[in-house]
C-alpha cells in the first residue's frame, strides 16, 4: 500500500466515529441548555428537550465546522 | 403530522444530512481534475476510462468512501430515530388510519419480480420494510435529502404541475405513490379533483394515508402496480407520476404508459416527472448519473434515463407527445402526451 492509498476500511471506521462523537458533542452542548433550565430529570429532559432557535444555529454552525475540521485532510489529499 | 425527535436521532440526522454538503465539496473538487476528459458513447467504457483517471486519485477514494457511509447508513439512522419515538406515535398512527382517506388492498397481490428484494436507494428492506412509509416520509424527505437538494424537494413537486397550465382535472391517478409528497402537490394544485393513487409499497401507503386523513381528503389509496392497476378503462382525465419511472425497467415503463393510455378517457393527458434522460447531458454527466446510480441502490436507472419518452408515448397512441427538462438543472424531466379525442 503506498503511502497515498486509502485503506477504505479504516475511513468508514473513521466516519463512524466521526458520527458518534458529534451525536456526543451535540448532547453535551443540548446537556448545558437543560442543565441551566434546572430540571428534576435531566436524562429524560435532554432526550426530549427540542433546541430552541438560537442552540439550533449554534449547533448547525459547529456541526459543520466540525465535519470540515475533520475531514480536512481528504480535501487536500494529492 | 407534528412530533419531536429525541436528542440522538435528531443530532444523527443533522449529522448524516451535512455530511452530504462535505461530499459536494470533494466531488467538486474531484471534478475539476477531469472536466476536460474526453469520454466516449458507450456507458461502460465511461466507467473504465473514469476508473483510469480517478482510481488511484486519493480524493476521488474518499468521495466514494464518504458516499459509501451515507448510502449504508442514512436508512438505519432515520429509522434510530424513529425507533426512539415510535411508542408514542402509534396512537397518531391510529387515529390517522381514520378518515376519508383509505387503503385497499387487494387478495393475491403479488408485486413484480423487478421490485421484490430491491433494496431501493439501498435502504434496508426497500419500500416493504414496515414503517419505511413514515421514516421515508416524515424523516429522509424532510429532514434529510431535503437540507442538500437544489431546488427544494417540495417546492418542486408543486412546481412541475404548472406544466399542466390552466386545464383543471376531476379524475387524477397517481402512480406509485409512494409516501405522499406528491400526492400532497396535486391535492393542492386541483383542490376538487378525485384522487386515486396506486402503489404496491403498504408501508409507503400507510404514510400517504397519514397525509392524506391529516388534510380531512378522501383519497383513494390502492396497492396496485402502475402497470396493473385493475382500474376501468376510460377513468381518468389526468394521470400523472413523480420520480417512479426510473425505478422501473424499461420493459415495465412501457407497460405502465399503456395502461396509462387505457385509463385515460379520450382527451386525457398523461403527465410523468422524472430524471434527465442521458442523451440529454454532456458525457461527463452521463458518467457521474450512471456511476452514482450504479453506487446508491437504483438498480434501472440506466434503462430508464436511455429511454425516449416521448417517442414511447407516441408509439402507444398518444399525441402531442413532448419531453423537456425544467429550468437551469433540467430537472426533473417532464414527458406530456394526451389520449386523442374520441
Amino acid at each position: 500500500m503506498s503511502s497515498q492509498s486509502v485503506d477504505k476500511a479504516t475511513f468508514q471506521v473513521v466516519l463512524n466515529l466521526m458520527h458518534e462523537l458529534w451525536v456526543v458533542k451535540d448532547r453535551a452542548a443540548v446537556l448545558e441548555q437543560a442543565l441551566a433550565e434546572a430540571g428534576v430529570d435531566i436524562a429524560d429532559k435532554v432526550d426530549r428537550l427540542q433546541p430552541d432557535a438560537a442552540l439550533t444555529e449554534r449547533l448547525d454552525e459547529e456541526r459543520k465546522a466540525f465535519i470540515s475540521r475533520v475531514l480536512a485532510p481528504t480535501l487536500d489529499a494529492e | 403530522m407534528d412530533f419531536e425527535l429525541r436528542q440522538r436521532g435528531r443530532s444523527a440526522i443533522d449529522f448524516a444530512a451535512d455530511m452530504g454538503a462535505m461530499g459536494m465539496k470533494l466531488s467538486a473538487a474531484v471534478g475539476a481534475k477531469i472536466a476536460d476528459v474526453e469520454l466516449p458513447e458507450d456507458f461502460d467504457e465511461q466507467l473504465a476510462i473514469m476508473e483510469q483517471h480517478l482510481g488511484d486519485d486519493p480524493q476521488q477514494q474518499y468521495l466514494m468512501a464518504m458516499g459509501e457511509w451515507s448510502a449504508t447508513t442514512h436508512g438505519e439512522i432515520t429509522f434510530d430515530a424513529f425507533k426512539e419515538i415510535q411508542q408514542e406515535l402509534e396512537p397518531e398512527f391510529k387515529r390517522l388510519r381514520e378518515g376519508g382517506t383509505q387503503i385497499e388492498t387487494r387478495p393475491g397481490f403479488e408485486p413484480p419480480d423487478y421490485w421484490v428484494g430491491v433494496d431501493f436507494h439501498r435502504t434496508t428492506g426497500g419500500w416493504v420494510r414496515e414503517h419505511q412509509g413514515f421514516v421515508h416520509g416524515e424523516l429522509i424527505h424532510p429532514k434529510y435529502v431535503a437540507k442538500n437538494f437544489p431546488g427544494g424537494i417540495f417546492k418542486q413537486r408543486r412546481d412541475v404541475l404548472n406544466e399542466l397550465g390552466d386545464r383543471q382535472f376531476s379524475n387524477i391517478l397517481e402512480m406509485g405513490t409512494s409516501s405522499g409528497h406528491f400526492t400532497v402537490a396535486l391535492a393542492e394544485a386541483f383542490p376538487d379533483a378525485k384522487l386515486t393513487g396506486v402503489e404496491p409499497g403498504l408501508p409507503m401507503l400507510e404514510q400517504a394515508q397519514r397525509f392524506g386523513n391529516e388534510r380531512g381528503a378522501s383519497w383513494r389509496l390502492i396497492q396496485a402496480c402502475a402497470e396493473d392497476t385493475g382500474l376501468p378503462d376510460a377513468s381518468f382525465d389526468l394521470v400523472t407520476s413523480y420520480i417512479l419511472l426510473h425505478e422501473l425497467p424499461a420493459r415495465a415503463t412501457r407497460a405502465v404508459f399503456a395502461e396509462a393510455f387505457r385509463l385515460l378517457e379520450p382527451g386525457g393527458m398523461m403527465f410523468m416527472s422524472d430524471v434527465q434522460p442521458f442523451r440529454a447531458m454532456p458525457r461527463i454527466a452521463q458518467w457521474r448519473a450512471n456511476a452514482g446510480a450504479l453506487r446508491g441502490g437504483e438498480p434501472y436507472w440506466r434503462e430508464a434515463a436511455s429511454l425516449d419518452l416521448a417517442a414511447l408515448a407516441t408509439e402507444l397512441g398518444f399525441v402531442d407527445a413532448r419531453s423537456y427538462g425544467l429550468g437551469e438543472r433540467q430537472y426533473p424531466w417532464v414527458t406530456i402526451a394526451r389520449k386523442p379525442a374520441a
